[in-house]
């Protein structure tokens, strides 16, 4: 029987072949784009399943509230760690993590520098934590003495070559000439983890860890939980360790007590997020590395599933629209002894094969495309994962879920006629089945259009971020990487003779450029009960200009004044103060680098207001920023970075001239720079991603969709034939005939514009949130969507409309 | 065999009712060959397809070999019609998309015959309609009377009681036609009950009785032969 039905299946196929040839095509497109998204999804979600205790760890997250504004931090105080771990008993152990982003170091092995970027400090515990192999070394001693250094695989390979590294002295030139110590090698960190890092360090290595500190934000915090702990209820209880341990540090620092802090509007709250949920579910500030988004991928796992539901849908009504030609074969089949449900079967069968074939034919579509949608991307699936088990049940299920779906319908359509009915010569099985097929090209195009809808609006938020003016112009802006080992009276020379190279227009230093981490501090007017909160920035003289900024009152740092203890200030924090008349405003701040080790608090004086530019991207609103002269901070005139503003034209021989002197300067020290716009632009990869999925595969969903009308289109026009001959003959002309044709399909269009336009608005509306800067949904948005949608379903129909329109009426009565 | 009694078949048009058939009573025994006789639009088709079971009447009652098929489900009447009925149609009405091997094979397959045995039923019918040559071709590459023998081969392989034929050989030349009459008699002479309905007083005089249908009376029943 069922070879009997393959059979069928195969023949129809073969007959009807245009009619195969849409149905598979949308289908594999359908499926191939389903399972590409769904590889991405499968490995979005799929970030930090690995650790064998995963189910066990939670990332202690603060939440700092502020007056008027929280912030949410992955970094907390260093000493909660250990205080959660002694007070609580469903704790079993916490494991401390330290990452200073932007802190390249240069290391030292033989007469060989390297620059390394990702180094992290972490307990002794760290691999009872997480299940990254260790391959080389004693897990219980690794980690527990200072200067002990661990090297992922590819890092201890690339330093150390097939040596065994294991007791190996790394030099660090610049630092306080500790030499670190080899102590084990481990595998690399996996791609799909929140965790990256090269080198990971003991935290013994970090004296300030010895102090404690229940105030500043530092270390990344794990808990391992006993299994049977709830997180919630020991979430309810660090409320009470704060007031335990933060009163006393609270009164040095604030100037008043807890109590009274919090009530003048300031708050922590530490709370609990499960390891596995870090990646997507978590997006604090001072995050490892860049999180993923869960919106988003929930926003692309309904693009996959709107997409296959398109290429369904074709199928069902294609196969419906049809039904008259199989009529006559249910007919025939149920006065041979079929039962209804036999026939049912048989075209489900149908169908199943249909979506099958389709399901293989997307499985080579996606080999040949998996290099493409890496680059789309930014992943870097192997061919392998489309061979993995998971892989193919998952297309397996998807293929026969598609053809179950898509034929149940047909399936008992058909398989309801009366063989009576059928047999006696014509049947036109017109009117049955219309309903549901207008209803689901109305959904159809209700997707079309709300794809198109979302697909405008991101791209029109995307150049509005783009060129929305940020306060400083980052076009021709490097940044010199690493100048921290010059001193004071190096780094004014270097920057001088930088100056006078052809090609370069301005020569400043920072200590951290816009779109990177800078570091948070406060400021408090004497005799104010109420410190600001906000960013600092080190800056030379001559880095406003440089970078172009504005200055809106007052003046810039200036090598004409002494400056070391004069601040300029944002916009943001001239109002957050509350300061009518900033200029001359003296402030004093708790932050131990801006102050003697002993004695009073330094005063310093606001002598500039700055335009607000955006030092986060557009996701973020302007918050209060404090600019430092670097004669005054820690370093003490020594700038971290060094930015340069080059003139338009400027070429590579201008970096090359800039190289030349930085290795005079710094011999022991790698050259490396980078542009301001490349590196602002890094700050919207993830919407870049969005953009470019979300539309390519709105197209495809569109043309799917397309490609279902056309076949409906042909299908009308063929059952219209004799109408539209007999039409001509009493006088109609061409376009009357294409207006008849296209009018029922266009007022389906309209309908599912007018359908999709509002869920699209509050979709939309919804991801707009996001951004703290963001466009406004126009009207002009939905007509454009409805415009096009209109012309592409147009296009579409009068293309078989055009055909039936010129044919020769006498030949098409004469068939009659 | 066939006993019909006061059966009644009407279509509702709006609120008037549209009579086909109107109080026919009838009884058929098992070996008769009766020829359904009448103008178009008599009721003829119908009566034929409320034999076979592929339409029931409004009213009145069908005893078949003495099961009364009125009162049967969908499900039951397929089973009873399944192992008893074979259909010939005027339009052949072959699958097109299957082989003249597989078209008579069909029914086999619904009510489940093993595959050695379908093989060895369909050679025979082949070979008893010398069509064993055509088996692998398809219905459009055959001739209509062709298409026919098939469409017998296929209702009587799986030895049906009763053969119904509605107007067998109306798409076919004379010559074709009698070829297909002269089959139905053969099967008839061994022991087929037959049913079909006919235009033609030729066709007609083929089988064993007549029974003359006018606006959806029976208006008489006349023994021939």
């Amino acid at each position: 029987m069922l070879r009997n039905y393959f059979k069928i299946a195969w023949r129809n196929l073969l007959r009807n072949r245009s009619y195969s040839i849409i149905n598979i095509l949308g289908l594999t497109a359908g499926l191939a784009c389903f399972m590409l998204i769904m590889l991405y999804v499968q490995d979005e979600v799929g970030y930090d399943s690995f650790h064998e205790k995963g189910d066990q760890i939670y990332r202690v997250g603060l939440e700092r509230i502020y007056p008027g504004r929280t912030r949410h931090y992955a970094i907390i105080p260093h000493s909660y760690g250990a205080a959660m771990d002694e007070e609580y008993a469903e704790v079993e152990a916490a494991c401390r993590l330290l990452y200073f982003p932007n802190n390249n170091t240069t290391l030292q092995i033989g007469e060989q520098l390297y620059e390394e970027e990702y180094i992290m400090w972490a307990d002794s515990n760290f691999f009872d934590f997480f299940s990254i192999p260790l391959l080389l070394g004693d897990p219980s001693t690794c980690l527990t003495e200072p200067n002990q250094v661990i090297l992922t695989e590819s890092i201890a390979k690339r330093y150390f070559g097939d040596v065994n590294p294991i007791g190996k002295t790394i030099r660090v030139p610049q630092g306080q000439n500790n030499d670190l110590t080899v102590s084990g090698v481990c595998a690399d960190v996996p791609v799909n983890s929140h965790l990256k890092f090269n080198i990971l360090s003991s935290s013994a290595s970090l004296p300030f860890l010895n102090q404690s500190n229940f105030i500043g934000f530092s270390a990344y915090t794990y808990l391992m939980l006993n299994s049977n702990a709830d997180p919630l209820a020991l979430e309810a209880k660090f409320d009470d360790l704060v007031i335990k341990h933060a009163s006393g540090p609270a009164l040095r620092q604030f100037g008043m007590s807890l109590e009274e802090y919090m009530e003048a509007g300031n708050g922590y709250r530490y709370f609990l997020q499960p390891l596995e949920g870090i990646y997507l579910d978590s997006n604090l500030e001072s995050e490892i590395k860049p999180p993923g988004s869960r919106q988003r991928v929930n926003f692309f796992l309904l693009i996959a599933i709107l997409i296959i539901g398109i290429a369904a849908i074709n199928f069902m009504n294609l196969a419906t629209a049809r039904s008259a030609g199989r009529a006559r074969e249910v007919g025939i089949r149920k006065t041979l002894g079929s039962t209804r449900n036999q026939i049912a079967t048989q075209f489900l069968v149908e169908a199943v094969i249909i979506s099958l074939s389709a399901g293989i034919l997307a499985w080579g579509l996606n080999y040949l495309l998996l290099d493409q949608f890496n680059q789309l991307t930014g992943k870097s699936f192997e061919y392998s994962s489309l061979m993995t088990g998971k892989y193919i049940l998952l297309l397996v299920g998807a293929a026969v879920a598609t053809g179950l779906l898509s034929g149940i319908y047909p399936a008992f359509a058909l398989s309801s006629f009366k063989p009576v009915q059928v047999l006696r010569g014509k049947f036109m099985s017109t009117s049955k089945g219309a309903g549901l097929r207008n209803a689901l090209v109305v959904f159809q195009f209700g997707i079309s259009v709300f794809l198109i809808i979302s697909t405008i609006l991101i791209h029109r938020q995307w150049v509005f971020t783009q060129n929305k003016s940020l306060g400083f112009d980052k076009e021709s802006l490097v940044n010199l990487q690493g100048a921290g080992g010059l001193t004071a009276q190096q780094a004014e020379t270097f920057k001088k003779q930088l100056r006078e190279l052809p090609g370069v227009i301005a020569v400043s230093g920072c200590n951290s450029q816009p779109g990177d981490q800078y570091f948070g501090m406060s400021f408090i007017r004497p005799g104010a009960n109420e410190s600001t909160t906000g960013s600092g920035l080190i800056i030379s003289d001559e880095y406003i200009e440089c970078m172009k900024m504005e200055i809106v009152e007052g003046r810039s740092f200036s090598e004409k004044f002494q400056d070391s203890l004069s601040i300029l200030i944002n916009e943001a924090a001239v109002s957050e103060m509350g300061l009518d008349n900033p200029i001359g405003t003296t402030v004093v701040s708790p932050a131990q680098f801006l102050n003697p080790a002993e004695g009073d608090q330094l005063v310093y004086t606001i002598i500039g207001v700055v335009r607000d530019f955006h030092f986060q991207s557009l996701h973020h609103v302007i918050s209060p920023l404090f600019l430092i002269h670097n004669r005054r901070s820690f370093n003490n005139g020594v700038d971290n970075m060094i930015t340069l503003r080059l003139e338009a034209s400027a070429t590579t021989s201008t970096l090359a001239q800039i190289e030349t002197m930085w290795n005079r300067y710094q011999p022991d020290t790698p050259f490396r720079y980078a542009f301001m716009d490349q590196d602002w632009a890094q700050l919207y990869e993830k919407e870049m991603t969005t953009r470019r999925v979300s539309s390519l595969f709105s197209l495809i969903a569109i043309l799917i969709a397309c490609l279902g009308l056309l076949a409906l289109a042909a299908f009308t026009a063929e059952r219209k034939t004799k109408e539209i001959g007999i039409r001509k003959v009493l006088g109609a002309t061409i376009p009357n005939i294409i207006g008849m044709l296209s009018k029922d399909f266009l007022k389906l269009v309209i309908i599912g514009i007018v359908i999709a336009s509002p869920v699209a608005w509050w979709v939309m509306d919804q991801w707009l949130q996001d951004f703290a800067y963001r466009i406004e949904i126009s009207w002009g948005i939905f007509a454009l969507a409805a415009v096009i949608a209109i012309a592409i379903a147009f296009t579409t129909v009068s293309f078989q409309s055009l055909r039936a329109a010129m044919a020769n009426p006498i030949q098409s009565l004469r068939a009659e | 065999m066939i006993s019909l009694t006061n059966i009644e078949r009407y279509y509702r048009q709006g609120l008037q009712k549209a009579w086909v058939l109107k109080d026919v009573s009838l009884n058929i025994e098992e070996g008769e060959f009766v020829s359904i006789m009448g103008p178009s639009g008599a009721g003829k088709s119908t009566l034929l397809n409320i034999v076979g079971m592929l339409d029931s009447p409004n009213s009145g009652e069908y005893h078949f070999f003495d099961e009364p098929v009125h009162k049967f489900s969908e499900k039951k009447r397929t089973e009873l019609h399944r192992n008893y009925i074979g259909f010939v149609f005027q339009a052949y009405h072959l699958i097109d998309d299957l082989t003249v091997y597989e078209n008579i094979e069909t029914p086999l397959l619904y009510k489940r015959v093993g595959r050695s045995e379908r093989k060895a039923l369909v050679a025979n019918m082949l070979d008893r309609f010398n069509m064993v040559a055509k088996k692998d071709l398809f219905p459009h590459q055959l001739s209509g009377g062709q298409q026919q023998v098939v469409g017998v081969a296929r209702a009587i392989i799986g030895k049906p009681k009763l053969l119904l034929a509605d107007e067998p050989t109306g798409n076919l030349h004379t010559s074709q036609g009698d070829e297909i009459m002269e089959l139905l008699s053969d099967l008839h002479k061994e022991g087929m009950t037959i049913i079909q309905v006919t235009h033609s007083e030729r066709n007609s005089e083929y089988g064993t009785r007549i029974v003359e249908l006018v606006d959806g009376f029976i208006r008489k029943s006349i023994e021939v032969g």
